[in-house]
């Protein structure tokens, strides 16, 4: 099965509308943070202008004397952002039943349909998402092992080079972990969803299935990471100079549509591992 | 439990408070910089001829040292002192390992370490034919700690009159530790510094100014002349202080190399077989005769080459044109190997390591910055000598404020210490964090080894001072700060200085009593901060003007410093608020209200803790802050985004 072809099916406005349930809930969370930062920055500045004159001072200077200003602040903020990410993870579950749902049934992408949709199914994925807590686990194992054995062999080492070579070596094992735990979660939903039995069989299918088509799912999450980082970049380049010049509604615009072709092309890797499912599903009856 | 801790912690400072100041007030006897320069050097300056072996394989070194030495002061000298340093990686309970805490904190490395030791086999006064081998007393003057065997005293039969010359002989046998801190061996990388038994100072009052060797960095020792032969494995590549006069064979395995240099506070060296030897020549002005730059380089590192001497030829040439030449005819600048990293970022004179790692971002100037505080340090503790023990600021913090200063023109403008797409820190926002970050209890006085740990020395020693010698730089202004510093230094070169002749030379250069900067921020708890306390306008009946008020604050110390009143339309009013006194107000009318007002527009005294409080305005607009809330939201939003959908 041609690659991209299955992921250029992905390419369309069904996709877009999928990506936007999943950042309309990034959103409503985020703009807590938004303004839980906001709040910390005018409590510790006050009626200074120090961060007008950011400029003579520095970023890291202004940044550092507004939250000794008010001591806890940075402390606070971090433990907030900890507490609404684990918030996050929970509502993923509930997303990502509406999206997945929808695109199984392939009905119509509507904010009602994908709400319904996450409300039917998100104790069934609930679960899915605690067995694969196993997955998450065990995909930490080898790599706890690696930096283990890793760093006992460099104390002893004289080759700075192993360093580098470590990191690398440390990456790609690192990643291809990460792309097999998160396809079995994928596929373990999937599969619940295609099948009614319970979840400890969605997850051994789930796992069944993505080390037959290793090939394929490696290349479907080597797109992701590769349009991801080039769309990191590009904005990044395109943000260092405009940012400067454009008002700060026009800049949180343009922050939103970041964020929001990240959850596309997220949605777009969902659809390509649908499309592998299709026909070999058939398969597991 | 934790506020006790705290209140052991405050006394424990305020004993040393009062400790600080019987021992300042001693050592401050002497506020003659002639005398000092007497005591320094001369015709009579100590001499030191070493002959070392040393067997890398069994990590031993067995040594002979001759040392001529006169008795400069007017007291008869009934003891000679001699610092043995390599006992501090003897024993775990040795001040040092104290002051380290690392094996407290870990019985596994005290399990795995190679300890160290240096013992002197015999040692004998060969003018007189004296043997003092066995009449020896280990002290512990700083600390009182019996277990250090860093400090010895051998007591004399007859004492040494005032312009007598001893002649001492001392075979010694080093243990060679791991390289923990500065000196030892990892693998076949060797770094010794503190090797070899030395006389400590002897202050005109005829008291040995010994110490024991402490975790802090510190030094205290005279200006000698060195005379160095090291005999090694042939496949050795050494480097040292001075200049190599020789490398002959011994035999088909050893090799003998010969190192001089004269006018110096100390020798060492190091040796590894894959040292990539580089070397470059500079001519400075001032000087008749060229000096060499000897780049010994780890051989995975041969990348590193040109950012070294780049960087090197770059601080040599900002130290000509704002202080001195560099006065001697080689630098040498190692680069040690992963195994050594230990030993990275020290200074002994005409020799520094530096510290590269490939791994590191370019973006990172850690290597820059390395060097560049190894060639200050080569100035301020190689030629200007001080008592590193008791007034580390002299040599430290200068030296830091002088890495600042060429950080800030090598790269141009700003002073990167980091400088990527991502994220631009600058040395001098690092060096300010360290020292606002102290909490009052961590503001310390002079002592080093009292100083607990590196945050706090690195605090108050590194950044406060350096902070504050910028600061005055940029009131004083800078061609007349660094005149001062050129004036200065070429005064007290190759002899001691202290804090009295500094502070006396600096008020009586520009005219003035600065009293109040030094008294205030070396060696003390203070700090500065000078605030804008309220900003009103009101309205004058239909007039159509408006009188305003501005209130500014010296809430802790006292600094001259510019006020600035801002009003709308653009008008600045600027003071500059001279006299000592807690409040200031500042009352005017005009046809426009006030917009803001800001202490220190020009950002001048970085010594200032808090800087939130320099400005305030009239009525807050706070887009600058939301776009700030806006950015960080948006980093938290990413960081969501990448998470599992």
């Amino acid at each position: 099965m041609n690659i991209l072809k299955i992921i250029g099916r992905g390419f369309n406005l069904r996709s877009i509308k999928l990506a936007a349930y999943a950042w309309f809930y990034n959103m409503l969370i985020s703009l807590i943070i938004y303004f839980g930062f906001y709040m910390v920055f005018v409590i510790s500045a006050g009626k200074s202008m120090i961060a007008e004159k950011i400029g003579m001072y520095g970023l890291f200077t202004a940044l550092l004397d507004i939250f000794n200003n008010f001591p806890g602040s940075f402390t606070l903020l971090v433990s907030i952002c900890f507490y609404f990410g684990i918030l996050y993870i929970i509502t993923s579950v509930f997303i990502s039943a509406g999206i997945f749902s929808v695109m199984m049934e392939e009905e119509k992408a509507t904010f009602f349909t994908l709400l319904s949709a996450s409300i039917d199914n998100f104790f069934r994925f609930l679960k899915v998402f605690l067995i694969n807590v196993i997955n998450f686990a065990l995909a930490l194992i080898p790599m706890a092992f690696l930096v283990f054995a890793f760093w006992m062999t460099l104390e002893r080492s004289l080759n700075e080079t192993l360093f580098g070579i470590f990191i690398v070596i440390f990456f790609i094992i690192a990643m291809i972990l990460l792309v097999f735990s998160v396809a079995i979660y994928d596929y373990s939903r999937i599969i619940r969803l295609k099948d009614g039995r319970n979840f400890f069989f969605s997850f051994r299918e789930g796992v069944r299935f993505v080390f037959k088509n290793k090939k394929n799912i490696l290349l479907l999450f080597l797109f992701y990471f590769i349009s991801t980082g080039v769309l990191y970049i590009i904005f990044k380049l395109f943000m260092s100079v405009a940012e400067d010049f454009l008002g700060m509604i026009f800049v949180f615009i343009l922050y939103q549509v970041f964020v929001l072709i990240r959850y596309f092309l997220k949605i777009i890797i969902i659809n390509g591992e649908f499309e592998l499912i299709r026909v070999p599903y058939s398969e597991i009856q | 439990m934790r506020h006790i801790k705290y209140i052991i912690i405050f006394y424990i400072f305020a004993a040393l408070h009062i400790t600080g100041e019987i021992v300042t007030k001693e050592d401050h006897e002497s506020r003659d910089l002639k005398e000092y320069q007497e005591l320094s050097g001369g015709e009579n300056r100590t001499k030191y001829q070493i002959n070392a072996r040393i067997f890398p394989g069994k990590r031993e070194l067995e040594g002979v040292e001759i040392i001529r030495w006169t008795n400069r002061t007017g007291i008869d000298v009934n003891s000679l002192r001699l610092n043995l340093f390599y006992n501090a990686f003897g024993n775990p309970k040795s001040t040092f390992f104290n002051e380290t805490s690392i094996f407290k904190a870990s019985k596994e490395k005290l399990k795995e370490y190679n300890f160290g030791n240096i013992e002197v086999k015999k040692i004998e006064i060969i003018n007189r034919n004296e043997n003092i081998t066995g009449v020896l007393t280990y002290l512990s003057p700083d600390d009182k700690n019996a277990d250090d065997r860093t400090n010895v005293d051998f007591s004399l039969k007859k004492p040494v009159q005032p312009g007598q010359t001893i002649w001492i002989k001392a075979e010694f046998k080093l243990k060679i530790p791991d390289i923990f801190y500065k000196t030892g061996q990892s693998g076949k990388y060797i770094f010794m510094a503190h090797w070899y038994p030395r006389v400590c100072v002897l202050r005109s009052n005829g008291e040995w100014a010994g110490h024991q060797l402490h975790r802090m960095p510190a030094f205290f020792s005279e200006f000698s002349n060195y005379h160095v032969r090291i005999t090694i494995p042939d496949n050795f590549i050494v480097g040292a202080t001075g200049e190599k006069i020789s490398g002959e064979r011994l035999n088909d395995k050893l090799m003998v190399f010969e190192f001089t240099q004269d006018n110096v506070q100390d020798f060492a060296w190091a040796a590894y077989p894959n040292f990539i030897e580089v070397r470059d020549k500079i001519r400075l002005k001032g000087n008749d005769f060229d000096t060499d730059i000897i780049l010994l380089l780890s051989h995975r590192n041969r990348s590193a080459k040109e950012r070294y001497l780049n960087i090197v030829k770059f601080a040599l040439k900002y130290f000509e044109e704002n202080l001195a030449s560099y006065p001697y005819r080689t630098l040498t600048v190692i680069d040690p190997p992963l195994q050594g990293f230990n030993s990275a970022g020290h200074a002994y004179p005409t020799i520094l390591t530096a510290a590269y790692l490939k791994i590191l971002p370019a973006s990172l100037k850690y290597s820059e910055l390395a060097v560049i505080h190894g060639i200050s340090r080569q100035f301020w503790y190689g030629v200007a000598g001080s008592d590193g023990f008791k007034e580390p600021w002299l040599d430290e913090g200068i030296a830091v404020f002088y890495e600042m200063e060429i950080m800030d023109k090598y790269f141009e403008k700003r002073n990167l210490l980091l400088n990527s797409l991502y994220l631009r820190i600058f040395d001098w926002e690092i060096k300010r964090r360290a020292y606002i970050n102290l909490s009052p209890l961590e503001r310390s006085k002079y002592l080093s080894w009292n100083i607990i740990n590196n945050k706090f020395f690195v605090g108050n020693m590194y950044s406060k001072v350096s902070l504050l010698l910028r600061s005055l730089k940029n009131i004083i202004g800078e061609e007349k700060f660094m005149g001062f510093l050129r004036y200065y230094f070429d005064k007290i070169k190759f002899s001691h200085h202290n804090t009295v002749i500094f502070k006396s030379e600096f008020n009586n250069f520009f005219n003035g009593d600065y009293a109040w900067a030094f008294d205030q921020f070396v060696g003390t708890d203070r700090d500065l901060d000078t605030a804008v306390y309220s900003v009103r306008s009101d309205r004058i009946g239909k007039s159509g003007k408006y009188k305003n008020e501005v209130v500014f604050v010296r809430k802790s110390g006292y600094w001259p410093v510019e006020l600035s009143v801002i009003l709308k339309g653009g008008k600045e009013i600027k003071l500059f608020w001279e006299k000592n006194e807690k409040w200031k107000t500042v009352v005017f009318i005009d046809e426009s209200p006030v917009d803001f007002a800001i202490v220190d527009p020009g950002v001048k005294i970085l010594l200032d803790i808090n800087l939130v409080n320099n400005s305030k305005v009239l009525k807050k607009e706070n887009s600058v802050l939301r776009r700030l809330a806006v950015k960080f939201g948006f980093y938290f939003q990413n960081v969501l985004a990448s998470l599992i959908l």
